[in-house]
């Protein structure tokens, strides 16, 4: 299957607003959870970067989708770390909202 | 070896005889083989609930179904038009969106699995460059939709049946996944009909599960995990939950979890013969056969009867396990949750990557026999 | 306009419809549970996307490891601390949420402006390596990436040690303030959070 049909410009496109809409997400949510799904909405739209420029741009060495397995890699772990930190911040606070987690402020 | 039928190629010599462009040929191809392997889907479980229905019978010395058609063959049929017409109920508390979405979630991900199962040569769906890799990765959505439609009903039972459902999954998934990779690695590919051809050598003997035994009960324990099947049916414990995450189901819903339980057990048995019992080859070579009877390999009439011995061989093996499967499940006892788990992590895990380890030095030491 | 092309097309933007309109369901949504499987969809159709760049390991791969693992791992979470909870008021949100969202739309204006303005250099879709890219995955693995690939190995190994020290119960069961040991229950129901001050 070759692409002649879809530019690559509409993949960069998505995977700016896919970005974009996790941002606002993880600037605005209130809930520790959806901060951390934000987080692996803004790791996917950098994934689909990667793997359409080495479709586009690279697609024999295709050094794009070893990254992508990497930051997928790195994804599986945070998401486990940081649903852990979560779980023992609940059992200390009994909350998730993020405006309570504060003990760091200055 | 792209020898056997390619009915793909005759069909569309045929429409194109007929004056359609190859196009429109693929087109019109292209549902067929779904549409077979649906149909084939649906007949298998059919068969199955019979079989289960009878051999719990023979195993609690009870007759089983009988008046429905002989020996009861129309009983499944007759259960399948009752949660047909059965009234479809969503209870007044719960989530109608997720309730509804949840057992389709669970059916789809097994039926689309049958993309990768080969009867023979040129006898699958799509020989898909990333083959038993893409059942792993669809098996990995199933507990998204057990877990839904446990958070959907609104009811404990099945939110605990569906937690226990999903981490059921997530913890079998991984020792399943290090088996199917010593196979791999012995094949140098993930397309299930190299995993078969490379154990077409000499028939019987050199079929997978000889070089992978410790592999082969892994994936066949972690199998049934994955299909809820006794002894690790937990998320359905009757005695604890109810039935888990199909309490609050009726009708056509709760027909579509049924299925599809029954469809992956299938599947499983089928993927068992495919990666560890020679998938569609006879015992004996059918090469050898011929050649004993001085018959050339690719005479038409042949490959029509290698095509269909090659059919027969597959689904034999997988209802051997099916009945393998069905037999424990009427003679074990349930697991508890916390054994279910142990079982998972603590031995089959380390089990699995040791297998995988003894695996890669084999293939090192004897390259010959443990694919080079 | 061939049947091939038109497929493309329709995939293309059904699955980034999906994936735009997931992901504002995913943040916007009030119901926290309906976010998370929301964001199944998001990332069964980015795996979709990944299949139309000809990836079909990588696809494969984000199905497995993003809905099969993570996602089970955030819905989990959500059944473990899914309390219904009145957030504390707090004052200027409506600002805040003003400021973010015009920041936003800045960044998505500016990206999709490079996005459109430069001139990528693409490559001939003959070079392409098509099926074979699995094989081609595993050798960079193996040799310009082996470094990279080794120390995913100790990350993933962290990672595992990291969430069961801290998602145990029995683990840090003393008291920091007196040393005592204490019975973790009576932290997480009865005994006023130590953390928190009283006010």
């Amino acid at each position: 299957m070759n692409l002649e049909s879809i530019p690559l410009q509409a993949f960069l496109i998505v995977s700016s607003i896919l970005f974009c809409i996790g941002i606002w997400g993880l600037l605005n949510s209130r809930n520790a959870v959806r901060v951390l799904m934000c987080i692996e909405l803004m790791l996917n739209a950098v994934n689909i970067n990667l793997m359409a420029f080495s479709s586009f741009v690279d697609n024999n060495l295709i050094k794009g989708q070893v990254f992508t397995i990497f930051v997928i890699t790195v994804a599986a772990a945070e998401a486990a770390v940081g649903l852990a930190i979560l779980l023992s911040l609940y059992r200390n606070r009994v909350t998730v909202d993020m405006e309570s987690f504060n003990l760091l402020k200055w | 070896m792209e020898n056997g039928l390619d009915l793909e190629y005759i069909f569309n010599e045929f429409l194109k005889g007929l004056g359609l462009s190859s196009e429109i040929a693929h087109i019109i191809w292209l549902p067929l083989p779904m549409l077979l392997v649906l149909v084939s889907a649906v007949v298998g479980v059919l068969v199955t609930v019979w079989l289960e229905r009878k051999i719990s019978a023979a195993a609690q010395q009870r007759i089983g179904p009988e008046y429905a058609g002989a020996l009861g063959v129309l009983q499944p049929i007759a259960d399948g038009l009752k949660l047909l017409v059965k009234e479809d109920i969503i209870p007044a508390k719960a989530d109608s969106i997720l309730f509804t979405a949840g057992p389709i979630l669970v059916l789809i991900p097994v039926i689309l699995s049958w993309l990768i199962i080969p009867f023979g040569q040129n006898l699958l769906i799509s020989n898909v460059g990333i083959g038993i890799f893409l059942w792993i990765a669809l098996s990995s959505i199933q507990p998204i939709g057990l877990l839904m439609s446990g958070y959907a009903s609104n009811n404990k039972y099945s939110l605990l049946g569906g937690l226990r459902a999903a981490a059921q999954s997530i913890s079998y998934e991984i020792p399943l996944a290090l088996s199917v990779l010593a196979i791999v690695l012995m094949t140098n590919s993930l397309s299930t009909i190299d995993i078969v051809n490379q154990q077409s050598g000499a028939g019987i003997l050199s079929w997978n599960i000889w070089r992978q035994p410790i592999g082969f009960i892994i994936f066949w324990i972690c199998a049934l995990a994955e299909c809820e099947r006794l002894p690790f049916d937990l998320p359905e414990a009757e005695e604890e939950l109810v039935a888990g995450y199909q309490t609050e189901y009726a009708g056509m819903k709760f027909a579509l979890f049924y299925l599809g339980s029954y469809i992956n057990l299938i599947l499983s048995a089928l993927l068992v013969s495919i990666l560890y019992l020679g998938g569609w080859g006879f015992p004996i070579p059918i090469e050898i056969i011929a050649e004993f009877l001085n018959i050339p390999i690719n005479a038409p009439l042949i490959q029509v009867f290698t095509a269909s011995i090659g059919i027969i061989m597959t689904v034999l093996k997988a209802y051997i396990l099916v009945f393998i499967a069905i037999l424990l499940r009427w003679t074990t006892p349930r697991v508890r949750i916390d054994q279910l788990l142990d079982l998972g992590w603590k031995f089959l895990l380390p089990i699995s990557l040791a297998n995988l380890l003894l695996t890669a030095g084999l293939k090192l030491a004897f390259p010959k026999f443990f694919g080079g | 306009m061939s049947i091939a092309v038109t497929t493309q097309l329709i995939c293309f933007s059904v699955l980034s419809l999906v994936v735009i309109i997931g992901a504002l369901g995913v943040v916007l949504l009030e119901s926290i549970v309906y976010s998370a499987f929301l964001l199944c969809g998001v990332f069964l159709s980015i795996a979709g996307l990944y299949l139309l760049l000809n990836a079909s390991f990588v696809a494969a791969a984000q199905v497995l490891v993003y809905v099969g693992a993570v996602n089970v791992l955030i819905i989990f979470a959500i059944m473990l601390v899914n309390k219904k909870e009145d957030l504390k008021p707090i004052d200027n949100l409506k600002s805040r949420k003003i400021i973010s969202t015009a920041i936003c739309l800045t960044l998505v204006s500016l990206l999709i402006r490079v996005d459109l303005s430069k001139v990528w250099v693409i490559a001939s879709p003959s070079s392409s390596i098509g099926e074979e890219s699995t094989f081609r995955i595993g050798e960079h693995l193996f040799s310009d990436y082996l470094l990279p690939f080794e120390v995913a190995s100790v990350l993933l190994l962290m990672a595992m040690i990291g969430a069961i020290v801290l998602a145990r119960k029995d683990v840090m069961n003393k008291d920091i303030a007196t040393g005592l040991p204490v019975d973790q229950e009576l932290i997480e129901k009865t005994k006023e959070p130590f953390l928190i001050k009283k006010n």
